[in-house]
């Protein structure tokens, strides 16, 4: 990542209700990301203390993300930072999926 | 119409198509037909045979079969069961299910119409009660939950939802749920976007091998079952998935996920799993 342009840290976990749809935080998360994008920030999407993150969470995530990046998304100014094994898989693969052309 | 279930319905593939085979009758009609199922001799019933009861039972009270269904009589392990999966109080008028109680090891069974967070809160707190769970297991456990959850969401159009039940099994150290749904199942949904599908097998290796959506969501991806499939045989776990006529199933020791037809066709979607829940 650029070290000059102004690193932003979003902790998924404060986007989420318990009782309300996974992928409604989801899209509260990826709106934020990409208006931060937008700004010219680089964006880390930490997901540490989250759990049972599904491929719909990331898939609408990344969706938001790619609105702004298009699909070369991790390209320096976006990352996600994972917690535990299953999170990491998960979204990588949903990253190889979002990757594939259409 | 009267069916009996005589016998144990074990937590294991052979055991659903023998079940699923003699709730054909009850699966196939739609019609305003009142039927009864009697479990008085069934000596085993798991959280698998009972999420596909329940799911059964909810579409009939919905197409107004007035379904009963006599609880088994014995032995006292399967009565206490019954009483904390909440069949008993839902079926019988019998006590309420009561979680917090110390000899209880399953969650009374739920019907559910979203996907939150929320959803597998439960099931954790209820190994978490008889045994140490760590993080990783923990994940692993809530992310199979919340990826069928969203599909069944997303995809299945079931007229009731989805139902889940879960047993921890202290013995076997493990957490078997089963999780249901009565939709139009995954072929049907496969050919909505992809008519070339000829065959149910077909579709679900398409969902198993992952990468294929029906893009009910723009940003579907298609990696639900896949992901799932992946995560519990990493895990060391086992999974039946039956939808339609046919079926596939993933234990440890196999190279890869073994699809089959099914003698008896489910009306929806059935995904089964079990989970090692060592400390």
């Amino acid at each position: 990542m650029n070290p000059r342009a102004n690193l932003v840290r979003i902790v998924a976990k404060d986007f989420v209700d318990d009782t309300r749809p996974v992928i409604e935080s989801a899209a509260l998360i990826a709106a934020q990301a990409a208006a931060l994008l937008r700004q010219g920030s680089q964006v880390v999407i930490s997901v540490h203390g989250l759990r049972g993150v599904s491929s719909s969470f990331f898939n609408v995530v990344l969706a938001g993300v790619a609105d702004v990046l298009g699909p070369d998304l991790v390209n320096g100014r976006f990352s996600v930072d994972t917690e535990t094994v299953t999170q990491r898989m998960i979204f990588e693969r949903s990253l190889d999926a979002f990757r594939q052309p259409r | 119409m009267h069916v009996s279930l005589v016998g144990s319905f074990d937590d294991d593939a052979r055991d659903l198509k023998v079940l699923l085979e003699l709730l054909a009758e009850i699966h196939g009609t739609k019609s305003v037909r009142k039927w009864r199922l009697n479990c008085c001799d069934t000596k085993y019933l798991g959280p698998w045979a009972v999420s596909v009861l329940y799911a059964a039972y909810l579409r009939a009270q919905q197409l107004g079969q007035h379904p009963r269904i006599r609880l088994p009589e014995g032995p006292p392990a399967l009565k206490a069961f019954c009483v904390f999966a909440g069949l008993s109080s839902l079926f019988e008028n019998g006590p309420a299910p009561n979680p917090e109680h110390p000899d209880c090891e399953t969650i009374p069974i739920e019907n559910f119409t979203h996907a939150s967070w929320d959803r597998s809160n439960r099931i954790i707190q209820l190994l978490k009660r008889h045994t140490v769970l760590g993080a990783e297991r923990e994940d692993q456990i809530r992310s199979c939950i919340q990826e069928i959850i969203q599909n069944i969401v997303d995809h299945s159009n079931s007229p009731v939802g989805g139902v889940m039940s879960a047993r921890y099994f202290q013995g076997s150290a493990e957490i078997r749920i089963g999780i249901v749904d009565r939709g139009i199942g995954i072929a049907a949904k496969v050919r909505e976007t992809s008519p070339e599908t000829t065959s149910t097998q077909g579709a679900l290796q398409m969902v198993i091998r992952g990468g294929f959506s029906s893009r009910s969501r723009p940003n579907n991806m298609g990696l639900g079952v896949s992901n799932l499939f992946g995560l519990i045989s990493a895990a060391g776990g086992r999974i039946a998935l039956f939808t339609g006529d046919a079926f596939a199933e993933s234990r440890p020791g196999m190279n890869a996920p073994q699809i089959c037809a099914a003698t008896s066709a489910f009306p929806g979607t059935g995904i089964f799993f079990s989970l090692p829940v060592l400390p």
